[in-house]
């Protein structure tokens, strides 16, 4: 009888099971987080989220349970007291991004999305934190504070790729949510026209090739994704004030006030039914901090997201820019070096652009799905100045087809056709047109656990003015081996091309004594890459964690380098020019201190940039590139205050091509750059208030020839969502 | 581990020391500036007029320090401004008698072989001034070169 009153007993206790279900979410939109791990205490019970976010995590049997939740790029979280009964306890967990962490999966360097430690090719992954910390308007101040990135007077360069080719023809390729966003006359790239204030995250490939994005993508890839509106209606707000020091030497004063400058981004954002959109004004004036450094500009920004239910999503993304802003190529004279050369002082450029992208996800199965990707941009502006009085006004058209299959556990096919067209009208170039068309496969193959191979290949056609200038394959063949959970190694190898700009090829304008003529005759420039890389992340313990290390050895030569050259008559043409090498080593290195109440970062970056004949000898050094770069953050978050205190350091340009050193008079002088930035945060009851100084010991130097670099400047940024 | 943590750390110190190396910013400079008047009328055989700045008087050397943008025909008054080191020097009116593109386009070669397509214009008075110049100072000197009327 006893037996049987006990048998009854655990069958009751049995059928008392009870469970837990819920669903995780990000605390800053609203958006379902895939793959959260959790864990409850105490047993070896656990799940990770669905696509939506949701989890069920049963039998449990009756009783009390603490569950833990993680998930790498967010803060740890803990629900304690879950009391368990025979029903089903409903919880929703909302994780806020990790103070050190940017984005740890990632979609650009395979079109899909991966873990960052098995990537195959170097990536640096910017996320909102860092974004919002700098509070600049400007992407690239930013991304100097990554690996192998530097600028030159705005013009981007990943590992020394592009140095400075008189603002055109780019060798970075820039897209916003996977489309490019590249002018089609001087190939060059607006970086205030982001939509800083929008930007989920940003990642950077750092090893040039256009297996999967063509042309221009030899020195790199920026890769822009923008946020999506979350689920909650939301307005936002911020607003950057700021003013720039009077030069520090009196001689050098050329204004009875400060310059100012103001910025105000106003975002708002809300569900439309089952879809969701916002729309952001964003206005920036400033003085600048030169004479010829003011601008006026206007951005306004939407993105619909379409939700079609399970199997079907798209994206309208739209963009339009109108400013005003000051002209000057440089400085009046190293006495006068904030000032504007006589007859320049009120020249100015105006101009419009207006960028539309927009996609289309179809999910045909479990393993395949299709994309389909469009774009449309539309530039004008014009110059008015004294001497120069060029404009232009080009439309340029994109679209794209992809498809992604898994054909089996250990094997991703991604493959694609791209179309691209562009109508230029412009003063110094004529009218012309251009075309290209793309194919590109890209294939993901697991071999083991533990290895990953990429192996990829884009054929591209380039018309101009409805002839063929040049034909285009490039391969690539990448590999991951990830030894470990924390440490994986990488290699690739991968050729790249850009054909010239139609402003390389068309542009006949006069300035001073210098005249520039066309050439129509340039053909596409090419690269080889090549580099070994290895990433450990450590988790560490509470004196020192989330430590990550990144080291990359790297080789690239170039073939048929376009650059501006005189000939024996004084005029410049774009040509053919340069066979050069660049090679070199990044170090980054992140983590934390004293339970994450101490933060840093740090990038090395050492080039060997050379310029050399057909048998591979050195001639000289590559003009406009820094030969050695580091860049050191250090900040701390205590009590809801947030300190930071930036170093970069470049060493001085070895070579440039426009005006050399004097060592006799002291003309053109060029120095290292070393600058100080420091900044302190407080939230208080939701209202975000920054303080920033940058270069705040008033260093000056010059990155281009006769233009100073930026004075320092104070701002108070505010922000607030509600 | 605890290993690897103090050598970040220290590794991390370091980096930061050899960052902080001595400043080498740009300071105010030292030189002359002014305008440069044309008068009279341009002669064929002169495509560019400048100003040149000379270390010596010796005609058998003469030592360019450096010289202005060059003027092109037919303007008649221009900006200078030339940056130098604390010292002593000349300035004279100078003729290009090439086109200044193809002179700047091969001004090495010229430089080496010390046939430089120039022509001093203005011999006196100006090369007879010595010009002193000291630690960050900026002197406000206007030339005007002759041409015959």
């Amino acid at each position: 009888m006893k037996k049987i009153i006990l048998i009854f007993l655990f069958l009751s206790l049995l059928s008392a099971q009870g469970s837990i279900t819920g669903s995780v979410t990000r605390a800053d939109n609203g958006e379902p987080l895939l793959g959260v791990n959790i864990l409850v205490q105490g047993t070896f019970t656990g799940t990770a989220t669905n696509a939506e976010g949701q989890f069920k995590i049963e039998p449990l049997q009756p009783g009390e349970y603490t569950l833990f939740v993680s998930m790498i790029g967010f803060e740890k979280y803990t629900e304690k007291n879950i009391v368990v009964a025979d029903k089903e306890v409903l919880i929703e967990i909302q994780l806020k991004q990790d103070v050190l962490s940017a984005p740890q999966v990632v979609v650009t360097a395979s079109r899909n999305v991966q873990d960052v430690m098995e990537l195959p090719v170097s990536m640096s992954v910017i996320g909102p934190r860092k974004i919002h910390d700098r509070a600049t308007v400007n992407l690239i101040e930013v991304m100097k504070f990554e690996p192998g990135i530097s600028s030159i007077r705005g013009q981007l360069n990943i590992r020394g790729t592009s140095g400075y080719t008189l603002g055109v023809g780019d060798r970075t390729l820039l897209l916003i949510d996977g489309v490019p966003v590249l002018g089609s006359g001087a190939g060059n790239i607006t970086w205030t026209m982001v939509p800083m204030s929008e930007i989920d995250h940003v990642e950077i490939i750092r090893s040039g090739g256009s297996a999967l994005y063509g042309s221009s993508a030899l020195g790199g890839v920026v890769n822009i994704l923008t946020k999506n509106a979350p689920t909650k209606a939301e307005t936002r707000f911020r607003f950057k004030s700021g003013m720039y020091s009077e030069p520090k030497y009196k001689q050098w004063q050329w204004r009875s006030q400060p310059g100012l400058f103001n910025y105000l981004d106003l975002t708002h954002s809300r569900p439309i039914g089952k879809h969701s959109a916002y729309v952001r004004f964003h206005k920036a004036k400033s003085d600048g901090y030169k004479r010829q450094g003011w601008t006026d500009a206007n951005n306004i920004t939407g993105k619909v997201k379409f939700n079609f239910g399970e199997r079907y999503n798209a994206s309208l993304f739209a963009n339009y820019y109108a400013d005003k802003t000051a002209l000057a190529s440089q400085w009046k004279n190293a006495a006068n070096p904030f000032s504007a050369p006589s007859g320049e002082e009120d020249d100015y450029t105006e101009g419009t652009k207006l960028h539309l992208n927009g996609f289309f996800n179809m999910i045909l199965s479990d393993k395949t799905v299709i994309k389909l990707k469009g774009s449309m941009y539309d530039v004008w502006w014009q110059n008015h100045s004294a001497t120069n009085d060029n404009g232009i006004d080009e439309q340029k058209g994109y679209g794209e087809i992809l498809i992604s299959t898994t054909l089996s556990q250990s094997t991703q096919i991604t493959a694609g056709l791209v179309g691209q067209t562009a109508k230029i009208r412009a003063g110094v170039y004529g009218d012309h047109s251009s075309l290209s068309m793309a194919a590109y496969i890209q294939a993901q193959q697991r071999i083991g656990k533990k290895l990953t191979l990429n192996t990829g290949a884009r054929m591209e056609t380039y018309f101009v003015d409805e002839e063929e200038l040049d034909e285009s394959l490039a391969p690539q063949i990448a590999l991951n081996f990830r030894m470990f959970d924390w440490l994986s190694f990488r290699s690739s190898v991968s050729s790249g091309f850009r054909v010239p700009a139609i402003a390389e090829m068309y542009t006949r304008s006069q300035l001073n004594i210098f005249k520039v003529e066309p050439n129509p005759d340039l053909i596409a420039e090419r690269s080889q890459a090549g580099e070994v890389g290895m990433t450990v992340k450590l988790l560490g313990n509470k004196w020192i964690s989330d430590m990550t290390m990144d080291v990359v050895a790297f080789k690239s030569t170039f073939d048929q380098l376009i650059e501006a050259n005189q000939d024996d008559k004084g005029i410049i043409h774009f040509e053919n020019i340069t066979d050069a090498r660049i090679s070199g080593l990044e170090v980054g290195l992140s983590g934390a201190m004293l339970d994450k109440s101490l933060l840093f970062s740090t990038a090395y970056t050492q080039l060997n940039p050379e310029e050399i004949d057909k048998d591979g000898n050195t001639i000289d050094t590559l003009a406009y590139r820094f030969r050695y770069t580091l860049v050191t953050t250090i900040g701390t978050r205590l009590m809801g205050v947030t300190a930071t205190l930036e170093n970069r350091y470049m060493s001085r340009i070895e070579r440039v091509k426009l005006f050399q050193e004097n060592a006799i008079s002291g003309e053109d002088k060029r120095v290292p750059i070393h600058i100080w930035n420091a900044s302190l945060g407080y939230d208080y009851r939701g209202w975000d208030f920054l303080f920033r100084v940058e270069n705040m010991f008033q260093y000056y130097y010059t990155e281009l020839e006769r233009n100073m670099g930026e004075e320092r400047h104070l701002s108070l940024t505010v922000s607030k969502k509600i | 581990m605890k290993l690897i943590c103090k050598l970040t750390i220290i590794l991390s110190v370091l980096v930061l020391i050899w960052s902080c190396e001595t400043p080498e910013s740009l300071e105010p400079v030292s030189g002359i500036e002014g305008k440069l008047f044309i008068e009279g009328e341009w002669p064929d055989s002169i495509k560019a007029t400048a100003l040149i700045v000379l270390k010596t008087l010796d005609p058998n050397n003469l030592e360019i320090v450096t010289y202005s943008t060059p003027i092109l025909s037919p303007l008649i008054e221009s900006e200078y401004f030339f940056q130098l080191e604390p010292g002593f020097y000349f300035i004279a009116g100078a003729g290009l008698t090439i086109d200044p593109g193809v002179f700047f386009a091969k001004i090495d070669s010229f430089m080496a072989s010390g046939n430089l397509p120039i022509v001093v214009l203005d011999k006196t008075p100006h090369l007879q001034r010595v010009i002193q110049l000291g630690e960050q100072e900026v002197l406000k000197i206007d030339q005007t070169i002759l041409f015959a009327q």
